[in-house]
């Protein structure tokens, strides 16, 4: 089955779209199957909005997440910036492949 | 038509995208999304506008007479300051700020964040409409801008130390900065006052019981609700019909705004494709949105406080004439810069916050008059009477201060900006001495 990937930034605003191209590019080079989502932390605080969250594999998010958040995530904020984005790409391939 | 600037800043943004030989089909993506994204903000601006002046009509009647003003929040600043003869220019402009203050050593920030440039533009739309001068306004725009970067540079080691993000993170968005430099003497104070400085809220007790505001609907529906109550009274279908609607604003105003910044995706492409290549001699910063930090739970906790406290507030002021109503769920993202100085302490994060907000409920209103002519000189919201404030970004003190040296005509602005230059290069070196020593100490 396809992994799941979600991508959270803080508003909506910009950040997860750039986040959601470089990991698209990434497993399109990788050859790996996966489908992203992306989401803004702003709209995901609840409880119940939790589960929904915690119903995907993976979180790559650039602010930190609520402590209901049961699923390994992992900070984006390098693929942002571009300095560190290589090892946080590969975080991800390792936890794709798991 | 009110889409015109829109249009020509999408042709200005097609222009910077042909120049970097971007595929034709995704310039004109971009520019749908800029000026889509600007006139969905426009007509939800028009409605809101529209629907909350018969709500304030309604509350003078009810003898509440002071509030006049209709507040329409963050998202609608973007159409104020984009949608403008300031906003054609404003991307370009700080660009080229940014790029001279990198290349002179003044800052070591290079902001990528695109999107939060119209805040710089409509401080500098309502500075042009208060002192009736185009040079004014793009000078305020301006001298924002070289703030902004100080205070990136300045607050860069703190919020990489307390969001826990790597050496290159610089917060550089333009309200939360301005906000920053407060929150060092506010400290300082609450450090020296005894039983104060040991006060100490936990941010799961806070969520636990306001959590609910975190909800955009949710937190707009129960706005309504109380603003429709005073306004009609409890025997009123209205009421709940005011709290549907400001409900539904805080949900449609964010996703406007989420396209127009789509829109501008391709330029933040464009900023990180033409960085410094000189990154290994020197240390750069990259200047991103205060995003990073709304996940923060001191910073969540404080923004929900602040919430309940700032409607309480437009009440009890005297001389206050601004009732915040579609600006309180950003409130996270003017603080974000100032919680780490009070290093996580939600009790003095909020206590400061509150003060500055409560002489930005001031400013908003001084200012008032301006930016209903703002909205106007923008034909945004022309000839209805209607007088329209806007927390972001008025409520800010670069408003106040970028106000006051607007009557001090040109002579005001170069000296304010000698200053500031002066304080980016004493702030420049002193840090290069910094990374010196603690160079020296590593090697020795």
């Amino acid at each position: 089955m396809k992994k799941r990937i979600l991508v959270l930034c803080g508003a909506g605003i910009g950040s997860s779209t750039a986040m959601f191209e470089i990991i698209d590019d990434f497993c399109k080079r990788e050859h790996i199957q996966v489908s992203i989502d992306k989401a803004a932390l702003l709209d995901f605080r609840g409880d119940q909005e939790c589960e929904v969250i915690n119903s995907y594999d993976i979180v790559v998010s650039i602010t930190k997440v609520p402590a209901a958040v049961k699923v390994k995530v992992i900070n984006g904020i390098d693929l942002i910036t571009g300095f560190g984005a290589e090892e946080v790409l590969d975080e991800i391939k390792t936890c794709l492949q798991a | 038509m009110f889409i015109e600037y829109g249009i020509f800043l999408s042709i200005v943004v097609a222009v910077i995208m042909i120049l970097d030989r971007q595929p034709a089909l995704t310039v004109v993506r971009s520019m749908l999304k800029i000026a889509g994204g600007l006139a969905m903000l426009i007509m939800l601006a028009q409605y809101t506008a529209v629907q909350l002046g018969e709500v304030l009509q309604e509350l003078s009647l009810h003898g509440h007479n002071r509030f006049q003003m209709v507040e329409l929040g963050g998202s609608v600043c973007i159409a104020l300051g984009m949608s403008s003869l300031i906003g054609i220019f404003i991307i370009p402009l700080c660009w080229f700020v940014n790029f001279l203050m990198y290349r002179l050593k003044l800052t070591d920030c290079i902001n990528i964040d695109v999107y939060n440039l119209h805040q710089n533009a409509s401080i500098g739309v309502i500075v042009w409409a208060f002192s009736d001068s185009l040079f004014n306004g793009f000078f305020s725009a301006v001298l924002l801008h070289v703030w902004t970067l100080i205070m990136a540079d300045f607050g860069a080691e703190k919020n990489q130390e307390y969001f826990e993000v790597r050496g290159h993170v610089a917060i550089s968005h333009p309200i939360a900065n301005s906000f920053l430099i407060f929150a060092y003497p506010l400290n300082w104070l609450f450090d020296h006052t005894p039983v104060i400085n040991r006060v100490f809220i936990k941010a799961e007790q806070v969520k636990k019981h306001m959590g609910i505001f975190s909800e955009g609907l949710l937190a707009g529906f129960l706005e309504g609700l109380v603003i429709g109550l005073a306004a009609y009274g409890f025997h009123s279908i209205q009421v709940i019909e005011l709290g549907i609607l400001m409900g539904c604003m805080h949900i449609l105003l964010p996703k406007a705004g989420s396209v127009y910044a789509d829109g501008l995706h391709q330029l933040t492409k464009i900023v990180k494709r033409h960085f410094p290549k000189d990154t290994d001699a020197r240390t750069v910063l990259v200047g991103l949105d205060a995003a990073l930090a709304v996940g923060d739970p001191n910073v969540e906790a404080t923004a929900l406080l602040l919430i309940p406290t700032m409607f309480i507030l437009a009440f009890i002021l005297p001389g206050n004439r601004v009732l915040p109503m579609l600006d309180l769920v950003n409130l996270c993202f003017y603080i974000s810069c100032m919680v780490p100085v009070f290093r996580g302490n939600i009790f003095r994060a909020y206590t400061g916050s509150a003060l500055l907000f409560a002489g930005g409920l001031y400013i908003s209103s001084w200012m008032s008059d301006a930016s209903t002519q703002a909205f106007a000189k923008t034909s945004i919201i022309a000839g209805s009477g209607i007088r329209i404030v806007d927390l972001d970004p008025m409520a800010s003190p670069f408003m106040a201060v970028s106000a006051a040296i607007s009557k001090t005509g040109w002579a005001g602005y170069v000296v304010c900006m000698i200053l500031l230059l002066l304080l980016a290069k004493l702030l420049y070196r002193n840090r290069e001495r910094m990374r010196k020593s603690k160079k020296g100490e590593a090697a020795s």
